[in-house]
């Protein structure tokens, strides 16, 4: 196993006060940056042997006001792990796409997009990927409300009756 | 019912014969398909020129009714991610939990865990091994297996009450200790599945019908692999040797022996091979865990769970499943409920993203097969 | 004149009766080799006829009169193959052409693609064509075989196989014939559609093929035709290269046994890719049955 010391010494000084790799606990490495470093980092990552993207999470920080994207690494060679952490505003949220590093970042992305709403410019295909007509707030912000959505969705009256806001595009692209 | 753009019925644009190219739902109501997924192939005769995943018909929103629920509540909620292959679910996101407080586990729950780990491994293999069976036509296999893991599932339900969701990890240990008698039960299952395995090798193995069959079929090398963040046996049978139990030991892992091997090769064969050279390591590594289960406390003393508060913060937890990597990224804000849970499953980047490399261009016989090999559960695409 | 017709249709009506019933008695036990072979205690041997009762007490649904036709025409064809099939030495129409036979057979399919084609279902339109281009495969085999037989005794009636095998084993076309029996056995398996050609039927890559579509009472007929068909088939083996029979019970001993082989096989088999069967077909069953006739041809002259 080469030395993991070199390796953290070597991306300090490469990147300098932007961005710091520091140990969590065990294996477990990360790095907190901001949005403009990402795909630096990320490339630098990658030559230097994390090959492995395992996942990307985003977490929605109400109260700050911020979306933060967690970057989910592995090195086979160093047998580390590394969460690359970005936060970026809640308000228009957008990222930088990854997927023409790691393949599965696409489909991760479009997760992403789906159920917190942050773009991914360059992205290739951020439609729908598991919610079918849907039109409410992207359903896994802090602030979209399940208890209340079933409410409205799913009243005595509305047995079979779509909510108001599917309602009008409902139509369309039905005829064939 | 959700129909993609421009469709009344799939009769009709069957019927229609204005476009070479027609559509063929496979799945969520297949034979060939396990779980509520589905394929929408883009056909040409019988050859598939483009494919569009239909997830979503077993989305369950686990990820926003956990930050709902306290953290031992969620236990009951995460062994249905992976429905044939719990326990690697709740170990994971145990083991993030006690990251983030800080806690060691008692070492003879460490090897309960593992042993417990192991169990559920065989039982998903032989799940696996007879689901490459089913979508090659060969029920015989696919019964023999079923007949083997049901003897797994008996010792479960001795050890925790459950037979398929044991919900038996806590953070801080196990639920119970194992029952008297339970070890040698153990032991005697193990030798019974090892006596079976010559068995198993004459029906699918050397079949050579089998080996036509899989021979050459999606293939998989090792750079594509590890940039499509393919994990566990496929990624060893692309021949990178990568196991998360040796590369960062969990539970008892560092303190027993485990072997991995490649078979190589990448494609289909190979890595239904890998399969069985993974299941019999894994019988192995029970009889070196019983060996040298430890006495002690199961569990760590952390007061009443229903109002356990674990302090902010935020860790990445990881297993090897029977599909490779299953990892739970877990954030806290210091209250009684977890701020946020993420999954990571196996399954999802050669579900979602692999099949617009893989399934375009093969016929229509082998999509059930590629499935059936690249072991796709979706149930943790659709969590 | 009414009289000899009356009584006649009265045994054609009989003929498609045991037909059915024998096949559906068949697929029963078959049903149960199976589950012993994988260690299941299986259904009761009586389980096809319950099955068939079931799904033509049920609605159904029909797409369009060609299905309704489709279906039934496929029925017809193998039933109508089934009176030129000899049961123990008896042929109901007096006639046993073989030529008829393999010409009405492929009726059966005919009819079988004719309705679910209408039904509209891809799955169901896959299936069908790949039974169509399965026949391709072992239709060629059986023919030449025949056509062996028909230049060893100048003739193309069944019976007169049958009754020349009587006397012994050693008269059997099995023993005097062992390549085209070989060859025989391996068309039947496609024939009937077991592994490793049930192509037809794949649950895991078509959803059961042409019966996707089949409901309610279509799919009791679905299982009628199979029934039929393994009457047939089974009665064809026996006839060729067993010996026939003169007693009814060896006669369905001895297709039993024809059935059984086929299931064990079935049992521990995968399933080809449809080009692989087709090629497999070809290049063994296809060699062993040229080697065959050309064995015999030697022979005759």
């Amino acid at each position: 196993m080469k030395d993991i010391n070199e390796l953290i010494k070597k991306f300090n000084s490469f990147f300098q006060e932007k961005a710091v790799l520091t140990r969590k606990y065990k294996q477990q490495y990360q790095i907190v940056t901001g949005r403009d470093e990402l795909l630096g980092i990320l490339n630098w990552c990658k030559q230097y042997s994390f090959y492995h993207l395992a996942n990307i999470v985003c977490v929605d920080w109400l109260e700050d006001e911020e979306f933060e994207l967690v970057y989910n690494l592995w090195s086979y060679e160093f047998k580390i792990g590394c969460l690359v952490k970005i936060r970026i505003p809640r308000a228009r949220p957008w990222a930088p796409t990854v997927f023409e590093l790691w393949g599965q970042a696409q489909v991760y992305e479009q997760e992403i997009h789906e159920f917190f709403g942050v773009y991914f410019p360059g992205n290739p295909d951020l439609s729908s990927l598991f919610l079918h007509n849907w039109h409410d707030l992207p359903p896994l912000r802090k602030d979209f409300d399940p208890v209340e959505y079933s409410r409205q969705a799913y009243t005595v009256e509305g047995l079979g009756v779509k909510p108001e806001y599917e309602k009008e595009d409902n139509s369309e692209g039905r005829e064939s | 019912m959700y129909l993609p753009d421009g469709y009344t019925t799939l009769t009709k644009r069957a019927e229609k014969d204005d476009r070479e190219v027609y559509d063929l739902f496979f799945g969520p109501n297949h034979p060939g398909m396990h779980g509520n997924f589905g394929y929408v192939l883009e056909m040409e005769g019988t050859q598939i020129v483009k494919v569009r995943p239909n997830a979503g018909m077993l989305h369950r929103g686990f990820e926003k009714s956990m930050e709902n629920k306290r953290w031992v509540q969620n236990l009951s909620l995460i062994p249905r991610v992976c429905v044939p292959d719990p326990d690697p679910n709740e170990v994971a996101y145990c083991q993030a939990v006690e990251a983030i407080m800080g806690v060691e586990v008692p070492r003879r729950a460490r090897y309960i865990r593992s042993v417990v780990l192991e169990l559920s491994r065989l039982g998903s293999f032989l799940m696996g091994m007879g689901g490459v069976g089913g979508a090659l036509g060969h029920y015989s296999i696919m019964y023999l297996m079923m007949e083997s893991r049901d003897r797994i599932l008996d010792l479960f339900e001795e050890l925790t009450g459950g037979r398929v969701y044991h919900i038996y990890n806590i953070p801080g240990g196990v639920r119970r200790d194992i029952p008297p008698g339970w070890k040698q039960k153990v032991l005697d299952l193990v030798d019974h599945l090892e006596k079976r395995i010559p068995e198993y090798d004459r029906l699918l193995y050397e079949n050579p019908v089998v080996h036509t069959r899989l021979q050459g079929l999606a293939p998989l090398s090792a750079e594509e692999a590890l940039t499509s963040g393919i994990v566990g046996p496929n990624l060893r049978a692309s021949g990178v040797k990568a196991d998360v139990r040796v590369d960062a030991p969990y539970a008892a892992y560092d303190e027993v022996e485990v072997n991995i091997e490649c078979s190589g090769g990448g494609d289909a064969l190979a890595r239904a091979v890998q399969v069985r050279m993974d299941y019999l390591e894994a019988i192995r590594i029970i009889r070196r865990l019983l060996a040298k289960i430890p006495d002690g406390s199961f569990k760590l003393d952390l007061g009443n769970l229903m109002k356990l508060k674990v302090p902010a913060g935020d860790a990445y937890s990881k297993v090897e499943s029977s599909k490779g990597e299953f990892g739970y990224y877990v954030v806290s804000n210091g209250g009684m409920k977890p701020y946020r849970v993420a999954v990571r499953g196996p399954s999802l980047p050669a579900g979602l993203y692999l099949c617009h490399k893989h399934l375009p261009g093969m016929k229509i016989d082998d999509v059930a097969v590629w499935m059936a090999t690249l072991a796709i559960c979706p149930p943790d695409i659709d969590r | 004149m009414s009289n000899i017709n009356g009584l006649l249709s009265l045994k054609l009506l009989g003929f498609s009766f045991l037909s059915m019933s024998v096949g559906l008695l068949f697929m029963g036990l078959g049903r149960k080799v199976t589950a012993r072979i994988q260690r299941r205690l299986g259904p009761p041997f009586y389980q096809a006829f319950l099955d068939v009762f079931k799904a033509f007490s049920k609605s159904s649904i029909t797409h369009n009169y060609v299905m309704d036709l489709g279906i039934i025409m496929s029925l017809g064809g193998l039933i109508a193959t089934a009176f030129f099939i000899p049961f123990a030495g008896y042929a109901v129409l007096g006639s046993s052409s073989i030529v008829i036979i393999l010409y009405l057979m492929s009726i059966g399919y005919l009819g079988m693609a004719m309705g679910v084609s209408a039904s509209g279902n891809p799955n169901a339109t896959i299936g069908i064509s790949r039974a169509l281009a399965l026949m391709l495969g072992y239709e060629i085999p059986i023919v030449m075989i025949v056509m062996a037989m028909m230049l060893t005794y100048g003739s193309s009636d069944l019976l007169t196989f049958a009754t020349a095998q009587q006397g012994g084993f050693a008269n059997w076309h099995i023993f005097k014939y062992p390549l085209g029996f070989l060859a025989i056995e391996i068309s039947f398996q496609a024939m009937l559609g077991e592994a490793p050609y049930d192509h037809m039927i794949a649950p895991a890559e078509i959803a059961s093929g042409p019966m996707v579509e089949l409901s309610g009472k279509y799919l009791g007929i679905g299982f009628l035709l199979h029934a039929v068909q393994l009457y047939v088939e089974t009665g064809l083996i026996v006839n060729l290269f067993l010996g026939g029979a003169s007693t009814w019970y060896v006669f369905l001993l001895k297709q039993f046994a024809v059935y059984f082989t086929s299931m064990c096989i079935n049992a521990v088999m995968a399933r080809y890719r449809i080009e692989q069967g087709i090629a497999h077909l070809w290049k063994y069953a296809g060699t062993l049955a040229l080697l065959q006739l050309f064995i015999t041809r030697l022979g005759v002259f």
